[in-house]
Formats: C-alpha cells, sequence, structure tokens
C-alpha cells in the first residue's frame, strides 16, 4: 500500500512531476554521453599513441600531420625525402622508427605502406604478412564491413575520398585479416612501402612521382630515453625540410580545446539538474501544503512521523531513480547514433553499452539531488498539528 | 473499553478546559453534547490520541495511554482506535477501496464492511466522485476496518438532513455494536439525543 501510495501520489500531478523528471533526464542524459565519449575518446587516442614518441614528416600543421600519421583522419601535409629521414633515424636516441606512405584508400579505408613492425602488436585471424608487392593485409573492421577474406582482390582509390581517381589495373590481394585491435590498425588497409611507390609511379593520370629520390608520408619515431624528445624535435625542425610533431602534445592540445566545449556542456547540464532539483523540492513542497490534510489524516490513521517521511523521501528518490535510468537510456541512444555517424565518417566505433564509474557518482549525485530536494518538505511532518490540521478544515 | 478520568487541556494563553470523567463499554454508545466552543472536539482528539499533551488518566482497552511514547501511540491508534471526523478527510489521489485499506492491517473486512455500509459499488471511485452521505459511509467503514476498541465520531449528521442523519447514526450504532467497539459521539445536534440514551453535557 505504502509504493502504491507513493506512485500515486507521483502521478496525481502529472505535468509537474513529468516537468521534473524531463529536467532530470536531461541533465543525466547530457552528463552521461560528455563522460562516455570523452572517455572512450581519450582511451582510443591514447591506445593509437602508444609506442609513438614523435612524428616525422612534411612541414605543415603538427596537428594534422599526427591526425594524418596516427588516426588517419586527415590529409597527410607532404611527402618527405627518405634519405634525409635516414640522416636523422640512425641517431642512437632512436630506439625504432616506423616508415609510413598513405594516401590512397579503398571504399574510405586508408591504404598504409609500412613495414611489418607496424602490426608487430596484432594478431592474425586468417592468412599471413604482406612479403610481395600489390599483397595487403586487412584490419578487422575493414574485412568485416567489405565481407572480404584472404584471397580477395581490390582497388585502391587515389586520395582520402572514395570518389577519387582509381587506380586501375593495380589489384591489390589480400593475403591476411587481423584480429580486433581497438586501435586504429582495426581500419586500415595494411601493404609494404614498395607497393604505395609501385602504383604512384606508373599513375595512369599523368600525376607521375617523378622525384629521383624516393620518397615517404612521415615516420613514426620511439626514443631510447626521454632526451630524445627534448633534443631531437627541436633539431629536425631547425635543420631540416621536415617537422617533428609530438602526438602527446598535440592530442592533449587537441583534448585542451574540445575540453572548453565539453566543460561548458557539462555545466549547462549541471545548472539544468539542479533545476530539476528545483522542480522536485517546488513540486514536493506545494504537493505537501495541498495534501497537509492527508498527512494528517494519514497520522489520525496511524501513520507514524518517520513513515510519512519516508513516504514523501521514496517521492523525490523515485523520481531521481527514473530519471536517472531513463536519462542513462537516453545517453544510450544519443551514443548510437553518434556512433553511426563516426563509424560512417571516421570508422570510429564508440562502445554503447559500458558503464563508466563517472555514472556512478552521476547517480549518487542525483540521488543526492533528490534526497536535499525531498529533505525540507518531508522534515515539515515533523511539525504537523494533527489536531489542529483536521479541526480546521 | 474506554476510561477517561481528570482530563484537563489547556491551549497556549487560554483557560484549561476541565473534562469530566468518562467511561463507555464495549458496544454502547455515549453521547458528548455541548455548545460550539466548550472544547467537544478537543476532548475527542484526547480521546483519539491525536493529543497528548493534556493532564489526566485515559484507558483504552486497559492501556494506559499517557504512558506510550509517540510512535507506540501512532501504532495504537492505527490498530485500536478508529475516528469519524466532521468533514470526510480523504487522500485524493487513491481510490475508495484504497483510502478504506490505507491503514488497513488486512483487507478481509472489507467485503463484509462495505455490504454493510451500503459502499460496495464505490470501491473503484475516487473521493471527490462522492456525494456527502456517500463519504460519510467510507469514513465509517475506514474507522472499522481495523475492528477498533473504540469508535469516535465528532459532528458526524451536522451537515445531514434528518433523514440522513437518523441513518448514519443507526449505522454507527450497528458497526460499533457489531465490532464491540465502545462508540463516543460528539455533537451539538440534540437530534441525536433520541438515538442515544447515555449522554454527558460539557459545559
Amino acid at each position: 500500500m505504502t509504493l502504491k501510495l507513493i506512485i500515486r501520489n507521483i502521478l496525481y500531478k502529472p505535468l509537474s512531476t513529468v516537468l521534473s523528471w524531463i529536467l532530470l533526464l536531461f541533465g543525466v542524459a547530457i552528463i552521461s554521453l560528455l563522460l562516455v565519449v570523452q572517455q572512450q575518446l581519450e582511451q582510443k587516442f591514447s591506445n593509437d599513441l602508444q609506442d609513438v614518441d614523435l612524428i616525422i614528416g612534411a612541414k605543415g600543421s603538427p596537428l594534422q600531420l599526427v591526425l594524418s600519421a596516427i588516426y588517419h583522419v586527415d590529409a597527410p601535409t607532404g611527402n618527405i625525402s627518405e634519405n634525409e629521414v635516414n640522416r636523422i633515424i640512425h641517431n642512437p636516441l632512436i630506439q625504432q622508427s616506423i616508415p609510413l606512405a598513405y594516401g590512397d584508400n579503398f571504399r574510405g579505408y586508408c591504404i598504409l605502406g609500412t613495414d611489418s613492425s607496424y602490426i608487430k602488436k596484432a594478431q592474425f585471424a586468417r592468412g599471413k604478412l604482406f612479403h610481395q608487392s600489390m599483397e595487403a593485409v586487412l584490419g578487422s573492421n575493414v574485412a568485416a564491413t567489405n565481407n572480404m577474406d584472404v584471397g580477395s582482390t581490390f582497388i585502391g582509390t587515389h586520395g582520402q575520398g572514395i570518389h577519387g581517381h582509381q587506380h586501375k589495373g593495380h589489384y591489390y590481394k589480400v593475403v591476411g585479416i587481423l584480429r580486433p585491435t581497438g586501435t586504429v590498425i582495426d581500419n586500415l588497409v595494411i601493404t609494404n612501402i614498395a607497393t604505395i611507390r609501385e602504383i604512384h609511379e606508373h599513375h595512369d593520370d599523368g600525376d607521375v612521382d617523378d622525384h629521383n629520390e624516393k620518397q615517404i608520408t612521415a615516420v613514426l619515431v620511439k626514443f631510447r630515453s626521454p632526451m630524445g624528445l627534448m633534443i631531437l624535435p627541436r633539431m629536425i625542425n631547425e635543420t631540416t625540410n621536415m617537422q617533428a610533431a609530438s602526438p602527446v602534445l598535440e592530442i592533449n592540445r587537441l583534448v585542451g580545446l574540445m575540453g572548453i566545449g565539453v566543460i561548458t556542456l557539462q555545466y549547462i547540464a549541471i545548472a539544468i539538474m539542479i533545476m530539476a532539483g528545483l522542480s522536485v523540492f517546488i513540486s514536493l513542497f506545494n504537493r505537501l501544503h495541498e495534501r497537509k490534510y492527508e498527512m494528517a489524516l494519514l497520522r489520525s490513521l496511524g501513520y507514524s512521523r518517520f513513515r510519512l517521511f519516508s513516504i514523501i523521501m521514496a517521492e523525490g528518490l523515485l523520481l531521481s531513480v527514473v530519471g536517472f535510468i531513463s536519462g542513462i537510456v537516453v545517453s544510450r541512444i544519443g551514443l548510437l547514433l553518434l556512433n553511426n555517424y563516426a563509424s560512417a565518417e571516421y570508422h570510429f566505433n564508440l562502445q554503447a553499452f559500458s558503464f563508466l564509474n563517472g555514472e556512478i557518482v552521476l547517480l549518487v549525485v542525483t540521488l543526492g539531488i533528490g534526497i536535499i530536494a525531498s529533505v525540507f518538505p518531508a522534515l515539515s511532518v515533523f511539525k504537523l498539528n494533527i489536531s489542529k490540521t483536521l479541526a480546521d478544515e | 473499553m474506554i476510561l477517561a478520568k481528570g482530563i484537563t487541556y489547556s491551549y497556549r494563553g487560554r483557560s484549561a478546559l476541565h473534562y469530566p470523567d468518562l467511561s463507555c463499554n464495549p458496544g454502547d454508545a455515549l453521547l458528548l453534547t455541548g455548545k460550539s466552543g466548550c472544547g467537544k472536539t478537543t476532548l475527542l482528539h484526547i480521546l483519539g490520541g491525536l493529543l497528548s499533551d493534556y493532564k489526566g488518566e485515559l484507558r483504552i482497552d486497559n492501556v494506559l495511554l499517557n504512558n506510550l511514547t509517540t510512535t507506540q501511540l501512532d501504532t495504537f491508534r492505527g490498530q485500536r482506535v478508529g475516528i469519524v471526523f466532521q468533514r470526510a478527510h480523504f487522500i485524493r489521489s487513491i481510490t475508495v477501496k484504497d483510502n478504506i485499506l490505507v491503514a488497513a492491517k488486512h483487507n478481509k473486512n472489507l467485503q463484509q464492511l462495505a455490504e454493510n455500509l451500503q459502499i460496495s459499488h464505490l470501491l473503484n471511485n475516487y473521493p471527490s466522485r462522492l456525494s456527502q452521505g456517500e463519504q460519510q459511509r467510507v469514513a465509517i467503514a475506514r474507522a472499522l476496518i481495523n475492528k477498533p476498541a473504540v469508535l469516535l465520531a465528532d459532528e458526524p449528521t451536522s451537515s445531514l438532513d434528518d433523514e440522513n442523519a437518523a441513518a448514519v447514526i443507526t449505522l454507527l450504532k450497528e458497526q460499533a455494536a457489531l465490532y464491540q467497539s465502545a462508540l463516543v459521539i460528539v455533537t451539538h445536534d440534540d437530534r441525536l439525543k433520541k438515538e442515544i440514551s447515555k449522554s454527558i453535557s460539557l459545559l
């Protein structure tokens, strides 16, 4: 009966209840969505940054270089001379360097020319590593999305757009499929650098790479010690035709820029939640004023003050719980929609159904708002004079 | 059984109200009459355990109410006292049935009680849809649902015509007798003196 009473009381004034619920729902949904997106972006960024201390590429925007060389979501800044690169990478401060050559795509997935060290941590689901020209290994998403397997063949498209010029006559042959890694590798077609060069040396649209010296697009560098990061970038930027960009620095700057927007949205969401708390408070307070006689009646029927206090608290808490649950549901629906967009545009998959620690804090905050909004109206039952109230009406 | 001795009550800044001793056995009825302002409702609220800052001795079912804590008094009131107020108070968000059962220990008596009071057809209605007479009958049902030791009624006929007033008093007496409750009615309505022989006049 008590639960029925609580639910009936909440539903008795549907408009004010719906207003409180919607405010709670939107506050929770926005904060939850921001938390999940931020956490997944940061995780994605950091996963892909493993083992890369520095990127060497053509001069231009360092952020563009990082976004193109590591995440493959931007155009390359240009090409660099392999000879010039070789003069740098033999520096004893450098532990490992991975050459990259890219600029083509297969149905929007970047075709990356590199060596075996780029995928040394990835495991093969089927097949093997490329050994000859025009052999390719597919990341798990590329293979799954395009329904391809070992033995499949395909043609690359010049540039980043799927409607660019096709390198007709140059058929790649799939020799291996990688297991999912949770990194950008899942969305790459990987081949050797010789293949990329071969295709572009015989470019059939007249745009021939007729340079005498061999070129690559970028180099991923890992240092033996942090000293490398202090010496080499400056040296490269000042004495060569190349630029050196620190991915951690650039990504932190990018996240920082995004953070301004995220923090603004968070403040808006917090303001919405405070308004929701006020709405619950006003709703309960007004209702309690109207329900003064009902409260006195329940006391006359044997309800203790603590029981009435609990009923009013439960009304506020139930609203908070319903607001939180529906907010999380809306946040996940939003995430699915966002995932569809990010997946189509950037081959970036968000995991919609993970529950974050931050959301547990959000639950506690939501319940806290419910408690604070309910406790003052609820406390008034202790001051209720049953006899006077029932005699007054 | 209800027994009150030496009850006095004083509102702030006003002279104390001194009430005569009274008693009422299970199944019996007692009328408390008096002019407006003589403290009839206050006495009823004391007898019902709604007011506890009185002096004197009050026993219901041999339990000394003066010794009970607030929470014990709440429980006792819920189980052993039924009150029919001057104006029928209801919880508007729930049905007539739920209003009757809101403080019931169980719902075994509901069907019989509803038939006795002719409100079976009203159980699923909301209180706002009831007539005054129907509200009064539902209030009586709610007061009797736990088979109380004491049934208290505050001006139960004040807004009713002769026919309905007689019907309500008959109902109260019948039901009190049926459930062996001590019936105490507070009123200034002289019509009731014909119906209930035992009465005390408050000055």
